[in-house]
């Protein structure tokens, strides 16, 4: 189990090098000169000023020195400053960090509460009509915009029913947001639980536990529930990640102070550095979120880690 | 000739010749309801598309069509807009914007990634593990932040959008791919073909493609919504498609400032993008029960 780990902290090392490296090359991917894109904004910087943040950015470096002299102050904990405000990145998004981990742990929490139950109960009455309804709502799920499901349900709840608020700071203004998460990525888990757990209703142990006579409750709970749950926990991680992901759009629909927003600000300032932070941030919390899933499932799956 | 024994009709059907394998083959995709579904508003949408200019009672562009923010009905199906054009025409011109965006992603990402799978699955060894354990750590972030990446350093408009969902779904297509042809490659037409001497890129497009190409129609319907998804993400946070086009995402974007005065405003737009990606969902899930009827018992 220690070597498990060990080995996937050193590829999870492996991945945010690779990952940094690549966020450090983004910049080159600006049309021009990208130190002039960046002052854009400012009237007319004179040559000077160009040359002093092109030396900041260590953009007069070679371009193979430039990820060294970037990996360097990230080593430091630098991320360097915001252009916009100037203060620096690591600040910026540490501010807004809790807001969108809080979001993303609600929808979360909304989609395998209810995703998980859903997809036990389709499995169990595998071909009914309400597994056919539920196959329905999975591909619907999945199909569902996040953005506009966001704006339905503040029409829906919000004006015409005004039970919520449509933004604002509260417990009550994150309702709609990670109803929104929620649902997409329920459908998702619910089917993943159906077929993880039609798999092993066909294993021979659980017919084995039927022939012993077990009452049904604990053939599904004690026998089926724990294998089950094994390949959902997998799911769980990409899921996750990509939560995270909608939690970027969902935030900009509800004006919720999060990351997602302040990204979105960052590139319409062509806030280079922000956004470049934001990115690693991201990158990280994903590959950080996955050790721990995988370490979970090492937990729940001895087999595992041996292999 | 015996009489069929009806429980395996079926697969007697098939020897004795009753119905030829085209036939059953048609037959059979009729009566696989996501794909019949799927394909006919597939089918619908693409219809709309390409006669745009003849069914829409409306020039899309055109300011002043209507009074400001007409409620639907009567001359304007599903009202007007904060410019006074008409939203059925817009959305009528928008499934032309949301298939090219659709295809040219989709483009993008299968040939890159039919390429970078193809080659990794076929080489293998140290070369073609490197490259799918980086094709692994792109597909563990989502599509959505990579796109989200890519657009604000190359410029937001609607052609880097295009490219930028394309690019981020190279991961998904390599995979796929690789996995494809790793298996493909064990079986025994490889080794003949190679006995015969024929080149390792003759092997791969010659023989090698036919057979991945079936797996591949799924992965790219599939992920044509996905793609469609990402887009309209990208135009409705103003990173994409801009003003005046007639884009979903973007009509969305500006109809939320009218929500409380118009909320058809966003209504149609995103009834047509839900729509679209539902049918190419569908559609996809249809050609893959098709092709692996036993996958279809245990996912579905």
């Amino acid at each position: 189990m220690t070597r498990f780990i060990l080995r996937r902290l050193f590829t999870a090392l492996v991945t945010l090098i690779i990952s940094s490296f690549l966020v450090c090359m983004l910049i080159h991917l600006i049309p021009g000169d990208p130190v002039a894109m960046m002052m854009a904004q400012n009237s007319a910087p004179s040559p000077e000023q160009l040359a002093a943040m092109r030396h900041m950015l260590g953009l007069d470096l070679p371009l193979w020195q430039q990820y060294f002299h970037y990996m360097g102050r990230l080593l430091t904990g630098d991320l360097g400053r915001s252009i916009f405000g100037s203060e620096p990145v690591l600040t910026l998004l540490m501010e807004r960090l809790p807001n969108t981990f809080a979001l993303a742990f609600a929808g979360l929490a909304i989609a395998v509460g209810f995703g998980m139950p859903l997809g036990f109960f389709a499995a169990y009455h595998r071909g009914s009509w309400a597994d056919s309804a539920l196959m329905v709502f999975a591909v619907a799920g999945v199909s569902l915009p996040n953005f506009w499901l966001g704006l339905m349900l503040v029409l829906l709840f919000s004006m015409t029913l005004g039970w919520l608020p449509v933004a604002g700071e509260d417990w009550r203004s994150m309702v709609l947001p990670a109803m929104t998460l929620g649902v997409t990525y329920m459908a998702i888990i619910a089917r993943m639980t159906r077929s993880a757990m039609i798999e092993v209703l066909g294993e021979d142990f659980i017919r084995t536990a039927r022939a012993k006579g077990l009452p049904e409750g604990i053939v599904l709970f004690r026998h089926a529930l724990r294998p089950a749950m094994i390949s959902v926990v997998t799911i769980i991680g990409v899921v996750f990640g990509y939560l995270m992901g909608g939690a970027v759009v969902v935030e900009n629909v509800f004006s919720w102070n999060g990351l997602g927003r302040l990204a979105i600000q960052a590139i319409s300032y062509r806030d280079y550095p922000l956004i470049q932070g934001f990115i690693l941030l991201f990158a990280t919390i994903i590959v950080v979120m996955s050790v721990l899933l995988d370490v979970a499932y090492a937990w729940l799956d001895p087999r595992i880690s041996v292999q | 000739m015996s009489t069929p024994i009806p429980i395996v009709a079926d697969t007697v059907d098939r020897g004795t010749g009753i119905a030829s394998p085209r036939r059953q083959l048609l037959r059979r995709m009729l009566r696989s309801r996501s794909l019949v579904i799927g394909g006919s508003i597939v089918l619908f949408v693409v219809l709309v598309a390409l006669l745009a200019p003849i069914i829409a009672p409306f020039d899309p562009d055109h300011i002043g069509t209507g009074r400001r923010l007409a409620v639907p009905g009567g001359k304007f199906l599903l009202g007007t807009d904060e410019f006074g054009r008409d939203i059925l025409s817009r959305v009528i011109f928008g499934a032309r914007y949301t298939l090219y965006i659709g295809l040219v992603a989709v483009g993008i990402g299968l040939v890159f990634g039919v390429a970078i799978g193809a080659a990794a699955a076929y080489a293998g060894g140290w070369f073609g593990g490197l490259l799918m354990r980086v094709m692994d750590l792109l597909y563990t972030f989502p599509d959505v932040l990579i796109a989200l990446g890519l657009v604000a350093f190359l410029g937001p408009n609607l052609t880097n959008a295009m490219i930028a969902v394309g690019l981020s779904a190279i991961p998904y297509y390599a995979r796929v791919t690789y996995a494809v042809v790793l298996s493909e490659r064990q079986k025994p037409y490889v080794d003949a073909a190679q006995v015969v001497g024929a080149s390792h890129i003759r092997v791969v497009v010659r023989h090698l493609m036919p057979n991945v190409l079936p797996p591949m129609i799924v992965v790219a319907s599939l992920g044509f919504s996905a793609a469609v998804l990402s887009a309209a993400a990208l135009s409705f946070l103003g990173l994409g498609a801009q003003p005046p086009m007639p884009e979903w995402g973007l009509m969305l974007s500006t109809g939320r400032n009218y929500i409380t005065r118009a909320p058809w405003l966003v209504v149609g737009p995103g009834v047509a993008i839900f729509v679209t990606v539902m049918a190419f969902n569908l559609f996809g899930d249809g050609v893959r029960d098709l092709l692996d009827p036993r996958q279809r018992q245990r996912t579905l």
